[in-house]
């Protein structure tokens, strides 16, 4: 068992592997293509460093809807 | 027919018919919105006019009932909405309260809607094509405030209008929910006086009406049965409000008042006068406005014959 204290945000305690991968932009794209995904999560810093406004998003909120 | 079920509302169910009647053929219906005040079925008749489109598999096709003020943008809808119930789907989409979709969202129903002669719309958005096949699936809306709809918009749509219930109308819809409880008229025309032209105020006083036979035993209303009901639980003459009340006794005694001195008196804004509780009263004829508020003779009429309030 690892005793290592967790220290404050980020990796989880224990955790050796790093949180992140490097993957061609293009391959990326490609990948999201075929797995017919529409919205992915990004981190918002990262977001705003392309130079892009950060809208808040909505995608989270739930549309209340019924069917019968 | 369809709509026999439901009580009223002649015109819209003539218009309805045909466009039933237009889907046995083409398999599409326009693209519905019903326009009116709260209470006057406008999400009923969607539900019982969805029931009438059938589907291949010759049941009644799916229906979507969306409450349109928590779609927040286009890609919340596609996300949530079409990609897992509409795409390639049989199915019945309803937007109640449409007023308050979001501008994104009106602006892709503009390009989507404008179908011109064909079934079929493919609209882009972020890269990825969302088609839309309108023999599969209709889409009706529904708002109580058509003037807050996007113009352009609204000429995508047809307009079904509805109108108050008569006090007949309301009458026979009150009536239907009891089979073992007799009306005298007189009875039945005094409380459908206080349903203010609307079936979801008639179905409120249902509810009354019950708790009050069941707790009496009471098998036959009567007049005073109505009158001991009303005052019970402080039911105005003609289903006014305790303010419209307070607005007509201060014409009433003024004579003529300002819109600015209603509002002091009453303690209520001028836009809450003007938009909760006068349009009743003139609707009613109880009040007019010629540059300042005054009570009708009708007005004073109703507070004369009702002064225990």
């Amino acid at each position: 068992m690892n005793e290592e204290i967790k220290r404050g945000r980020g990796r989880p305690k224990g955790s050796t592997a790093p949180n992140t991968l490097d993957i061609p932009a293009e391959d990326l794209v490609t990948l999201i293509r075929e797995k017919g995904i529409t919205t992915v999560k990004v981190a918002r810093t990262w977001f705003s460093e392309l130079d892009k406004p950060v809208e808040p998003s909505n995608m989270d909120e739930k549309i209340e809807f019924k069917i019968s | 027919m369809a709509f026999a079920n439901l009580v009223g509302q002649e015109s819209v169910k003539k218009k309805l018919n045909f466009y039933l009647e237009a889907f046995s053929k083409t398999s599409s219906v326009p693209f519905l919105n019903f326009v009116g005040a709260k209470g006057l079925g406008k999400t009923e008749f969607a539900r019982e006019f969805s029931a009438q489109l059938i589907g291949s598999n010759g049941r009644k096709r799916p229906f979507i009932e969306v409450n349109s003020s928590t779609v927040k943008g286009v890609g919340q809808f596609f996300e949530q909405i079409y990609l897992p119930h509409i795409l390639d789907k049989e199915v019945t989409v309803f937007f109640d309260e449409a007023h308050a979709l979001p501008k994104d969202l009106i602006m892709a129903f503009l390009t989507i809607f404008n179908t011109e002669n064909t079934s079929q719309k493919t609209f882009l958005y972020k890269d990825t094509e969302y088609t839309f096949d309108f023999k599969l699936q209709s889409f009706l809306f529904a708002t109580t405030e058509s003037d807050r709809i996007f113009a352009p918009f609204k000429d995508r749509l047809v307009t079904i209008d509805f109108d108050s219930y008569s006090k007949e109308d309301l009458g026979q819809i009150f009536i239907r929910n009891f089979s073992n409880i007799k009306f005298d008229d007189d009875a039945l025309d005094h409380l459908s006086s206080t349903f203010r032209g609307n079936a979801r105020n008639c179905m409120h006083r249902v509810k009354d009406v019950q708790f009050f036979c069941e707790t009496r035993n009471i098998k036959k209303f009567t007049l005073d049965n109505a009158k001991d009901l009303c005052e019970t639980l402080g039911i105005l003459p003609q289903g006014l409000t305790s303010i419209e009340w307070r607005i007509l006794s201060i014409l009433r005694k003024e004579g003529r008042s300002s819109l600015q001195s209603l509002a002091a008196k009453t303690g209520l804004s001028r836009t809450a006068i003007q938009r909760d509780h006068e349009n009743y009263l003139l609707s009613k004829g109880f009040m007019e406005i010629e540059g300042q508020r005054f009570i009708t003779r009708k007005g004073c009429d109703l507070m004369i014959n009702n002064k225990q309030f």
